[in-house]
């Protein structure tokens, strides 16, 4: 990679959205924002007078939505490298967009960090998916993506309720130790599980245990 | 003893032996004589003939008009005018008369009159015979009624009857049938085939059992339709027994009807309730499935985008932040994060419980991979899904069905089975759809289903086979304790991918009894 930056076009219907996500790019040193578009006919419009490397692309836009987008898009400028950021991580949606040609995919949820990261990933010519997305389609048929791009990742403030709740802490204990509302303590441990997999407080333990979050102890 | 003597009193003796045989004969006969003379009126009675009168013989005999005495006033002419007529022509006669007795009971009596003519030819006397016929008059006229009710049974009773020849020719018909049809006797009989009487569709029927029948000899309850003389139809049931001859030939038969318009009204009443029933409770399930759509897209669309701009400005808040004061504030931050992941996650979920936007989009086989994994995400339990054998086309109303069941079988699943593996089987013949969702969890004894104090699978399994139903469905479940569980359902979608009823509504009746075999 050269020092040039990378030209980066968004779309997506919500203004809200586009504005947080453009002030979010704006301030990465590599990135350039080119344009932004609030239809997919102003992507195409913005990609047909512009340069674009990647195209950050809303699946459930109105009248032409981001696959057939993404579609047209590709034929028009076939360099470009589009990556999906929906609020939906349904395998279909998912999958069809991929097919059309995309080489990433993030969900809403998720689009900070896992942006940049999917923006620097389909940089260097791979594919990424983030975690959530991952889980979903790696389970499914598609044998080409590598299963070990989608390595989920929790906060710190995960790993230390995943570490309390490991050495056998309850939620009110816990939320007393780490001065928040008990329920926050819960919102955490479904996040957690939701994040890895897991399903039961011993699969929790098992795993803070194995990735070093606590020790045995007595 | 003088031989002229012995001759006398043989043939005295032989004379009373034939008078007391004749007496006796008169007797079992309840027969008597008498004696009229023209001139003085004067009469006399053998013995026999005061018993059939019960006159005492102390009251002497009677001369004639006493003796008309005992006759009902129509006899009385009768019996005066066959004297007459005796005397006039002189020749016998005979008439029946009745008699009411004394003690007022009514009797019938069969006379014979002889005119006896004297030496001039003049008619002097008349002699004859009298008996009494009460019983064999009471027989004959219990011998007509009878002929009448029987001729009245046949020809008004409640059925149309016919009989044939050999040759299928109508040879006799009863007056029910002749009025339901609107025919007159002299049109049917010995000119009509019995394939006239019904409608194409039934003479179609009856000429493919006509030949059957004359070689087995019984029809029992066909449906029929009666063709009227003006071309509207009745339906009947027919039965009809053949007559052979000694030959085994087949000679004749008799047929019977009976209307069937009732049951027939009821039949078609039943079905077309049946088919209002599922055509209702597709709609039913179509608008619940629409407003569920809209709700579930109307929630996403408040919020999603909103809580997603609200988590990216998180992050620029903390990339803005000066780097000193973020050790301090990225737990807080990271809290903020995860309300937020957990509420666009809820929103998720409940979005895909109201109506997932894949059902919609790539239609029931990625909305059931997609909730399997979701389901597994939350419950642990693998799903293996199989869709290896189908290859129909389903209409939108038809996937939300099953999609519907199979949600609420994995459910079911969840919450009673502690199973670790589901496998849903989908696939199809023809237009025959089969869907089985089995567990490997502890599964129940479908007898003890319901039960009070226990968890009960029942409520889940009661939704899913009405949703089944009353889509025209069948619903079958075999469980047996520490087995796992196994739901079928079966749906024949026709051409036109509508669902059609596969069973009557009065097979809805028996509710909850659930069958535990496969078919």
């Amino acid at each position: 990679m050269t020092n040039a930056k990378v030209h980066i076009a968004l779309a997506d219907d919500h203004r809200m959205f586009l504005h947080a996500l453009r002030a979010l790019l704006e301030k990465e040193p590599g990135i350039d924002v080119v344009g932004v578009a609030g239809t997919g006919e102003e992507l195409l419009a913005i990609a047909a007078h512009k340069p674009v490397d990647i195209a950050c692309m809303d699946i459930g836009m109105p009248a032409m939505n981001g696959i057939e987008t993404t579609r047209r898009l590709l034929a028009l400028r076939p360099n470009i490298k589009v990556i999906g950021v929906s609020a939906f991580s349904d395998r279909q949606f998912v999958l069809d967009l991929l097919n059309a040609g995309a080489r990433g995919y993030v969900t809403k949820a998720e689009a900070g960090e896992e942006l940049l990261r999917a923006i620097h990933t389909v940089q260097l010519g791979k594919t990424y998916l983030c975690p959530d997305v991952a889980a979903t389609v790696t389970n499914a048929l598609l044998d080409n993506v590598p299963r070990d791009i989608a390595t989920p990742r929790i906060t710190a403030r995960e790993r230390q309720v995943l570490q309390l709740i490991a050495e056998g802490h309850t939620s009110v204990r816990i939320a007393e130790r780490l001065h928040l509302a008990a329920s926050t303590v819960e919102v955490h441990r479904r996040n957690i599980m939701r994040k890895l997999d897991l399903h039961s407080v011993a699969e929790l333990t098992k795993y803070a245990i194995r990735n070093g979050i606590t020790t045995i102890s007595g | 003893m003088p031989r002229e003597l012995v001759d006398y009193r043989d043939s005295e003796e032989a004379l009373r032996a034939s008078e007391a045989r004749l007496h006796e004969a008169q007797a079992v006969g309840r027969m008597g004589d008498w004696e009229l003379d023209r001139d003085t009126g004067s009469m006399s009675w053998s013995p026999q003939l005061f018993r059939l009168f019960e006159r005492s013989s102390a009251l002497g005999t009677p001369d004639l008009n006493e003796a008309l005495g005992y006759y009902s006033l129509e006899s009385v002419e009768l019996t005066r005018a066959a004297f007459w007529a005796a005397i006039d022509t002189g020749n016998r006669r005979e008439l029946e008369q009745t008699v009411l007795l004394p003690s007022g009971a009514e009797r019938y009596h069969a006379t014979t009159i002889v005119p006896v003519k004297d030496g001039s030819g003049r008619v002097c006397k008349l002699y004859g015979t009298t008996q009494d016929i009460t019983e064999r008059k009471l027989a004959e006229q219990e011998l007509r009624r009878k002929t009448y009710e029987i001729e009245d049974l046949y020809q008004n009773a409640p059925c149309g009857y016919y009989s044939l020849d050999a040759n299928g020719l109508i040879i006799r018909i009863n007056d029910t049938q002749l009025r339901w049809q609107g025919y007159e006797r002299e049109e049917v009989v010995g000119r009509m085939h019995a394939a006239e009487l019904f409608s194409p569709a039934s003479r179609a029927l009856f000429g493919q059992v006509f030949r059957t029948f004359k070689r087995m000899g019984v029809l029992h309850n066909m449906d029929m339709e009666l063709l009227r003389k003006d071309g509207s139809i009745l339906n009947v049931l027919m039965s009809s027994t053949a007559i052979f001859d000694a030959q085994g030939n087949f000679v004749a038969s008799r047929t019977v009807l009976s209307d069937n318009t009732d049951r027939k009204q009821l039949e078609l009443e039943r079905t077309a309730h049946a088919t209002r029933l599922a055509d209702l409770s597709r709609h039913m399930v179509d608008v619940q499935e629409n407003e569920r759509r809209k709700f579930a897209s109307a929630l996403h669309d408040h919020t999603s985008p909103n809580l997603a701009a609200l988590q990216l400005t998180l992050t620029n808040l903390a990339r803005a932040l000066p780097p000193a004061a973020l050790p301090g504030l990225q737990p807080l931050l990271d809290d903020a994060q995860a309300l937020l992941l957990d509420t666009t996650s809820g929103i998720r979920d409940i979005c895909t419980n109201l109506r997932p936007a894949t059902l919609d989009y790539a239609g029931l086989i990625p909305a059931v991979q997609d909730y399997a994994q979701q389901f597994r995400l939350r419950t642990g339990i693998e799903v293996h899904l199989d869709t290896a054998d189908f290859t129909m086309q389903l209409p939108s109303n038809v996937q939300s069905l099953l999609f519907r069941i199979a949600q609420e079988a994995l459910t079911n699943c969840a919450k009673h089975a502690r199973a670790r593996n589901i496998r849903i089987h989908l696939s199809n013949r023809d237009t025959r759809l089969v869907m089985r969702i089995a567990d490997d969890g502890v599964g129940f004894d479908p007898h003890h289903l319901g039960e009070a104090g226990t968890t009960s699978p029942g409520i889940g399994l009661i939704t899913m086979r009405e949703r089944a139903e009353f889509a025209g469905g069948r619903f079958s479940l075999r469980s047996h304790p520490q087995s796992g569980t196994e739901i079928k359902v079966t749906f024949d979608v026709g051409r036109s991918g509508v669902l059609r009823p596969a069973r009557r509504a009065s097979d809805f009746a028996n509710g909850t009894t659930l069958p535990t075999g496969t078919q």
